[in-house]
């Protein structure tokens, strides 16, 4: 047999966005591979310098689709920070409350890509049927299935009307028992645990080496999750992060699961102490916060741990770095995809949950200074880079 | 195997999808759709058009004109929630069928 | 003169070949959708892609081979068709005689072969995987699909005739397991795994040469099943024939739904070391005569 380089991607009718890995093959035995990303850069973090702080919060949304609510939670919490505001308690509830909605949409999308993946579409569909209870919910409650807009600054724009929580707790608790059904599932079927089981292994030490974050490194074994640090209303709740071993694809695959049942329960707990008073605090409709000050803040997103770096320049950012959780957790494929076989391929990447339009971040590090630097629009095009 | 028996129920019952457009889905109240304005409770401060993150809207003050360019539109809600009227004079409708050949039929003036 | 024309290119030839051939895969396809809560696309879609195939362009890639890449389709189809000729279908059939079985074998395995070369030739890297992937399948299944066959060819003098043949449960099972792979069916639908390597030897096939390759494939998908509900399941009038037929199609159509994709290795292991063995044990149940 002879090495050849087969390409994946950038079109691919695995892939649901850009990317490209070269693997270099031996028959169908990987030996290697080259990942590269930035096919959908859309410019955003220039984008945000440019605008005021209160429409910088539309832009965030739209950095990702499936986890646009945690990306304006931890953008608003950023500004909250930089002016010293304090969010009634309310208002926190109900963004721990849309943001776990948004965490089981998110996994079950991505159970249904490695169902699809492994060439069981039956399994894809069924778990997309139940993903569209959450979107009914998300419509229900905020206006639209993705992209919400429920933060602004200072709190949050829309209530929980009580009417709703009957349909609410109807479509958790369908959600709760597909669930159920769905771990026994892939831990019984046989062709499924062959698919899965010891395939993209990843071990605990590789693992502490590499630094993954989200469900992918709680499946190796490593408790790491924001939510412990008890911001917005999960200091009140009973909250616990779910860890196991094992570290295959199967093994991720079960805790998206089980961590779907969990929100489940933090939902019903939120639905059930929401406490009553503001939905925000006031603000003044032009913001300015002084100039130079800088903050740092995190939240976990469906895919691991979302930081946003903000520095002000008065009336709009100076600066705003994303740090998203694909980012930091993509090139563990390098360690993962050695020594499986072509068909492993599309599986194991879809098991780390890729969101290539979170990922594409473009800093360009100077090897010999050491010293990062980020390109303008002009300085790409004029080629000065 | 496991999946058997739920693959045979489902074979013998109502799919899931709806035939749109014969059969139509009902909106949950709060659905945020096309932007509609109402002349008559409109007092022309400009608050949406400032504060529209595309910057949609365009109003001529002394024509007493409005219009927003549906294209540009992100179905933000923000015009609502910044009209000091009440009621409000720039809402969301339940419209969502939008489509059109013609990129000129997204300005829509009122 | 008469009668063999209308045989050959009515029926059972071409044309009910076309007809019914589409139309199972139609049926496949809509009760498929039901079993996934959808509707589901009309029973005649599988025609409409092919006539809509037939207007589009043929490009050729630059890399391959444009000889072989046009007489691949052409020999599949004829291949195929001609086993039709050897299968009595409500007593009609056009050659029948000690050891058509083996001719059948003969155009069958004719028929998978230049799929593989069809992803040879063409010089893209997915289609030399989907054409090592075929080739590896047909190693795999030949073996207990030929297996079955001569287990009754032993019976009938290496001549199809109808059969009923339940008392060789694992020579069926088998046959079912053959039948699936070389129609690429889930859980065997290996060379051409959309999700892994684009659409494996069917890459940079399009226009007529791609209407071909369906065409032959939904030809398949007529002739095994007619060979099945007569050869295995004995039909011998009409009315027997299409409810034997319905039965295979409703085997096909659950097996589809339940089983997730095999790798090839696996699909090896499966054919090789469990379905096979299986089906010499009925063999040689057949050899000394007990049964």
């Amino acid at each position: 047999m002879h090495e050849y380089v087969l390409p994946f991607g950038p079109q691919h009718p695995a892939l649901l966005e850009p990317l490209h890995i070269k693997l270099k093959v031996d028959g169908e035995t990987i030996v290697g591979s080259d990942i590269k990303l930035g096919y959908n850069h859309k410019g955003i973090e220039k984008s945000f310098e440019n605008r005021p702080w209160s429409k910088g919060m539309y832009l965030s949304e739209r950095v990702c689709g499936i986890c646009g609510h945690f990306h304006t939670s931890c953008f608003s919490q950023g500004i909250e920070n930089l002016l010293g505001l304090e969010v009634p308690e309310r208002a926190e509830y109900v963004r721990v409350l849309i943001g776990e909605l948004e965490r089981i949409h998110s996994h079950l999308l991505a159970l249904g890509v490695v169902a699809y993946e492994m060439g069981l579409d039956t399994l894809f569909h069924y778990i997309f049927r139940d993903r569209e209870l959450v979107m009914d919910l998300q419509e229900l409650l905020t206006g639209n299935r993705v992209h919400f807009v429920m933060n602004v600054i200072g709190g949050v724009r829309q209530d929980i009307k009580t009417e709703h929580s009957k349909r609410v707790e109807e479509n958790l608790e369908r959600i709760e028992e597909r669930c159920r059904h769905y771990i026994r599932l892939f831990r019984s079927d046989s062709l499924v645990k062959s698919r899965t089981k010891h395939v993209g292994y990843l071990s605990k030490s590789k693992a502490k080496e590499l630094n993954p974050v989200g469900p992918n490194v709680r499946a190796s074994g490593i408790d790491y999750d924001v939510r412990e640090t008890g911001y917005f209303a999960y200091k009140y709740l009973n909250f616990r992060t779910l860890t196991t071993e094992g570290g295959d694809v199967l093994e991720r695959c079960i805790i998206r699961f089980r961590e779907c049942m969990e929100s489940v329960k933090l939902v019903k707990e939120c639905l059930l102490k929401l406490p009553k008073g503001e939905l925000k605090s006031s603000v003044p409709p032009v913001i300015r916060i002084r100039e130079g000050l800088e903050t740092v803040s995190r939240v976990e997103a469906p895919r691991g741990e979302l930081i946003y770096y903000l520095k002000s320049a008065g009336e709009k950012p100076y600066r705003v770095k994303i740090r998203t959780p694909t980012y930091q957790t993509f090139h563990i494929l390098g360690e993962i995809l050695r020594g499986y076989e072509i068909p492993d391929v599309p599986v194991i990447v879809a098991s780390i949950d890729p969101c290539i339009s979170c990922a594409d971040r473009m800093t360009v590090v100077d090897t010999n200074t050491n010293r990062e630097r980020i390109v303008t629009k002009e300085e790409i095009r004029e080629g000065k880079c | 195997m496991n999946l058997l028996p739920e693959v045979i129920k489902r074979v013998f019952s109502r799919p899931s999808t709806r035939r749109y457009p014969k059969e139509r889905v009902s909106l949950p109240k709060g659905f945020r759709g096309r932007i509609d304005w109402n002349r008559e409770t409109c007092i022309f401060c400009m608050n949406c058009a400032i504060n529209c993150p595309t910057n949609a809207i365009t109003i001529d003050r002394d024509n007493k004109t409005w219009a927003i360019d549906i294209g540009k539109c992100i179905f933000c809600g923000r015009c609502h929630d910044v009209c000091p009227t009440k009621p409000k004079s720039v809402y969301n409708t339940q419209k969502f069928e939008l489509s059109d050949y013609r990129k000129e039929k997204f300005r829509l003036k009122f | 003169m008469l009668e063999f024309l209308f045989q050959a290119l009515v029926f059972p030839g071409f044309l009910a070949a076309f007809i019914v051939g589409f139309l199972y895969e139609g049926i496949v396809r809509k009760i498929a959708a039901h079993a996934h809560h959808r509707i589901g696309p009309p029973v005649w879609q599988p025609f409409m892609d092919w006539v809509k195939l037939m207007f589009k362009e043929n490009i050729r890639p630059k890399e391959g081979i444009g000889f072989l890449m046009t007489l691949s389709p052409i020999v599949s189809f004829a291949s195929l068709l001609t086993v039709i000729l050897f299968i009595p279908i409500a007593g009609s059939v056009l050659f029948s005689f000690q050891g058509s079985l083996f001719v059948v074998i003969y155009f069958l395995i004719l028929y998978s072969a230049f799929f593989a070369v069809a992803g040879f030739a063409t010089g893209n890297p997915f289609g030399y995987v989907g054409g090592v992937r075929e080739i590896t399948q047909i190693v795999s299944y030949e073996f207990p699909f030929i297996v079955s066959l001569l287990t009754l060819g032993f019976l009938t003098g290496f001549e199809i005739v109808p059969f009923l043949s339940l008392h060789f449960p694992f020579a069926f099972l088998a046959f079912v397991a053959g039948v699936l792979g070389k129609l690429c069916l889930p859980p065997f639908h290996i060379p051409e795994a959309e999700q892994e390597i684009v659409s494996g030897h069917l890459t940079e096939y399009s226009g007529p040469r791609l209407a071909m390759f369906e065409l032959s494939k939904a030809i398949g998908f007529w002739v095994l099943i007619s060979l099945g509900a007569v050869y295995f399941l004995g039909a011998q009038s009409m009315i027997t024939f299409i409810v034997n037929s319905l039965v295979l199609l409703a085997l096909i159509i659950i097996i589809r739904t339940i089983f997730a994709r095999l790798r090839i290795s696996q699909a090896f292991r499966i054919y090789w070391f469990v379905i096979g063995p299986l089906a010499v044990i009925d063999l040689i149940r057949v050899i000394i005569g007990f049964y």
